[in-house]
């Protein structure tokens, strides 16, 4: 409480100038482009299945990311986001194309996101007192894709890796001269084509159609901190 | 603050690296037990949900304990109200299902619809197969519902079948021990107590039934066969068999006369039958109600009988002689010399005993004086011939007829004059060896075809006329019916004959007629009799020779010899028949 105090006493005497380092966590919620990524053929319960695609689209989303402004209003970094989205649905009925069952599993998908890449970022402060700066970045890097799916009785772990970008903008409020708090909205866009797949046992790579890529793009907005040197 | 920064990218780090647990893999590694019920869910198409229990005691799943399953797989024709459910700590299994119309063909193999798997707690996978049996709906029938197998047959045939499309399963859950059942198409086969056949839609099979008649006492037995079949309307056929055995010892009923039965004759008045035999020459008399047999031997071979017309005296024709003998005591009464085999004698009621030859020759005797007279002789148009003589009753007429003559003539003759008979009307016509008459003598039975005439008079014309025939048995191509002998019962207007068979047609039988319009009331077979040739006792068809009625017709008295191909042999036997009530 004495530090919030000693801040908030050293805002209200100080304009702030633009920082030569900026860090900033932020974590949010993130809609995933993607309709029907994980379609399960021969579905018979799809209401099931609509429902656990739908909870797949959800994403959560953790990131963080370092700026070094080389000039008052851009710079350079990396940036690290991670994103993860879950699903499951009980009792789906499945027909495994015999012609004469049906088969009842449960599903659970759980797909972890993780990128990393080199960012170029802007930072505009604006105001009386330059409290306020306006964000935004663009990155390029690799994202691994983690996907743990349980069905008909397997558990599957599939992993993939591929180039991807993510674009955001955002605003900053600086309510200290080394810390502030952020608000970025930003799309993520990457897709897998080619995934490793393996139960534990045996392991295989495949390369996947078109229509059955995993797309991780998505749009997400976060908040989070910001951390600030001058 | 500046530690802020570590701790964030530790938080980060710390994420990365949950999500990077690969042990969830492990679980493929884990093994489950599978297990396969020993049984199986028979279904059939319900628009409502049905219950289905099992009893999965035998499997010891969880024992005492509350198990919860998950329904994994099962046939898409099923539809469950829950896919999870729970298993009692009896092992009592239960869900509810419902299952889809789906095409079921008549068949006699289980149409295989899947399994359903269940994944039990703390048991492992529990796989259900589910089939479906439509061995449709049969129809059993039987050809018969008596075998009769009597005392000879050696087999019988009944005939099962299946006039639906269903296949028809059926058990023999029944039968006497006496009997074997062999099906027809089987070679060597043998249908066993408690086994169980099948027999195709729209099929038949036969079965015969061997009688085993080692193994019973001498008698009648029946029994049942059942067989127990999954036709809904008919789940019990039963035939009832029956099958004689016999003792090979004739009964009491039958009395056997020694030599052969020449001649019979039989007194209403007294209910007595008279034969002689030859062979040993023997007078027999049997008093039918007091069941009494009484012989006297004669010196010489006897040929013909015949009753004095008052009843009393019984006339022996014999070789050489006439003799009389008191019927009721048999005592020799008259004796009278003829010099030639006496081939019929008849009372004329006047004095005189009128008997023949060999030659057809008619002769009389006057019993005062034993005068014998030749009434043949004369001139050839009003020759009288015959060895066959009829006297009519109250008249002083004579019938004459030829036995070995076709035909064998019709003679009628005027015995007024005692010593002088005198041809009255001739008729080339015959009724046989022997007249047969109603009681009262008004009509005549022939022998030869079964037609009834009136007997002739002084009035009847050129043709003697016909009122009927006694048809023994429904035929379609016989027309005439050989006869041995008849009787004619007045108190019960009945005329019984013995039907002449020949061996190989079988007919081994006599039969009743009414007397008024010759129909056909009843048929008796005759029984077999019991005869030892070469130290071996068989039964042997028989013939009725003579048959006479007691004169109230309650009993019937056969003259009885054996009727084989391969025997010519003496088996002459009396038989009695208590015909009081049939």
């Amino acid at each position: 409480m004495l530090l919030w105090m000693t801040i908030v006493v050293a805002t209200a005497q100080v304009a702030m100038h633009t920082p030569t380092l900026r860090f900033s966590a932020s974590g949010g919620v993130g809609v995933l482009f993607a309709e029907s990524g994980s379609e399960i053929e021969r579905v018979i319960t799809t209401a099931k299945t609509d429902q656990l695609y739908q909870s797949l689209r959800r994403a959560k989303n953790l990131n963080g990311d370092i700026h070094y402004l080389i000039k008052d209003q851009y710079g350079i970094g990396i940036k690290y986001i991670f994103h993860h989205t879950s699903g499951d649905a009980a009792e789906v009925v499945v027909d495994p194309g015999d012609e004469i069952h049906f088969i009842v599993t449960d599903l659970r998908e759980s797909d972890y996101l993780n990128f990393a890449g080199l960012s170029f970022g802007g930072y505009s402060a604006v105001g009386k007192r330059k409290r306020i700066g306006l964000t935004s970045s663009l990155s390029a890097g690799y994202a691994f894709l983690r996907s743990e799916l349980s069905m008909i009785g397997q558990q599957l772990l599939v992993t993939g890796g591929n180039f991807a970008m993510n674009a955001e903008i955002g605003a900053d409020y600086r309510f200290h001269p080394n810390l502030g708090l952020g608000v970025t909205l930003g799309t993520f866009n990457g897709t897998f084509r080619k995934v490793k797949i393996t139960d534990g046992t045996n392991t295989r790579e495949q390369k996947l159609e078109k229509d059955e890529q995993y797309n991780a793009s998505n749009i997400h907005l976060t908040v989070g901190l910001r951390y600030y040197i001058q | 603050m500046k530690q802020t920064i570590p701790i964030l990218l530790i938080l980060s780090l710390l994420t990365l690296f949950t999500a990077c647990d690969d042990s969830f893999l492990e679980e493929n590694r884990k093994k489950t037990d599978s297990y396969i019920l020993d049984g199986t869910l028979f279904v059939y198409p319900t628009p409502q949900f049905t219950e289905v229990t099992f009893a999965l005691a035998d499997l010891d799943v969880n024992r005492f304990k509350v198990s919860r399953y998950k329904v994994v797989q099962y046939p898409r024709i099923l539809h469950f109200a829950s896919l999870h459910g729970e298993i009692d700590g009896s092992g009592k299994l239960t869900f509810d299902i419902k299952v889809d119309p789906f095409e079921s063909t008549v068949s006699l193999e289980p149409l295989e619809l899947g399994t359903i798997i269940l994944d039990i707690d703390g048991f492992g996978l529990l796989s259900i197969p589910v089939m479906h049996y439509n061995p449709g709906i049969p129809h059993a029938e039987l050809s018969e519902q008596l075998l009769d197998l009597d005392s000879v047959s050696i087999e019988k045939e009944f005939t099962l079948t299946n006039q639906a499309n269903g296949y028809l399963f059926y058990r023999l859950a029944a039968k006497p021990e006496w009997i074997r059942l062999s099906q027809q198409s089987v070679y060597e086969d043998s249908f066993q107590l408690d086994s169980t056949r099948l027999l195709y839609p729209f099929s038949q099979t036969s079965f015969r039934i061997i009688p085993d008649r080692d193994q019973l006492p001498a008698g009648t037995h029946e029994g049942e066969i059942i067989l127990e079949t999954n036709d809904p309307d008919n789940p019990r056929l039963l035939i009832t068999v029956k099958v004689v055995v016999r003792s090979f010892k004739n009964p009491y009923s039958m009395i056997p006369l020694e030599g052969k039965v020449i001649d019979a004759e039989f007194d209403k008045l007294t209910n007595c039958a008279i034969l002689i035999t030859q062979n040993p020459a023997q007078l027999i008399t049997y008093q039918l109600d007091r069941k009494e047999k009484q012989v006297v031997n004669l010196e010489r071979n006897p040929s013909c009988i015949q009753l004095s017309s008052d009843h009393q005296l019984i006339l022996v024709g014999m070789n050489d002689r006439i003799e009389s003998f008191q019927l009721s005591t048999l005592q020799r009464q008259e004796s009278f010399v003829t010099g030639f085999i006496v081939t019929d004698i008849t009372d004329g009621e006047n004095g005189r005993y009128y008997f023949s030859d060999t030659n057809n020759e008619l002769y009389s005797v006057e019993r005062k004086t034993a005068e014998v007279i030749n009434h043949t002789a004369g001139v050839w148009q009003n020759r009288i011939e015959g060895d066959v003589l009829l006297k009519l009753k109250g008249k002083p007429t004579l019938l004459l007829s030829r036995k070995t003559t076709s035909p064998n003539g019709v003679f009628m003759v005027d015995i007024a004059d005692p010593a002088s008979p005198r041809l009255l009307n001739y008729w080339h016509t015959g009724f046989g060896a022997r007249y047969w008459t109603t009681e009262d003598q008004q009509l005549l039975f022939s022998t030869n075809d079964g037609k009834v005439y009136h007997t002739p008079d002084e009035t009847t014309g050129e043709e003697i006329r016909e009122t009927g025939k006694l048809i023994p048995y429904d035929s379609g191509y016989e027309y005439f019916y050989y006869f041995s002998s008849f009787d004619h019962n007045k108190e019960r207007s009945v005329i019984w004959g013995a039907y002449a068979s020949l061996v190989s047609l079988g007919r081994n039988i006599v039969v009743a007629f009414d007397d008024s319009h010759y129909n056909r009331q009843r048929t008796i077979i005759l029984n077999d009799y019991v005869f030892n040739v070469s130290g071996k006792a068989d039964y042997y068809k028989t013939m009725a020779h003579y048959l006479f009625t007691s004169s109230n017709g309650s009993q019937l008295l056969l003259v009885k010899n054996i009727d084989s191909h391969d025997l010519s042999t003496n088996a002459w036997h009396l038989e009695l028949v208590n015909i009081t009530n049939e």
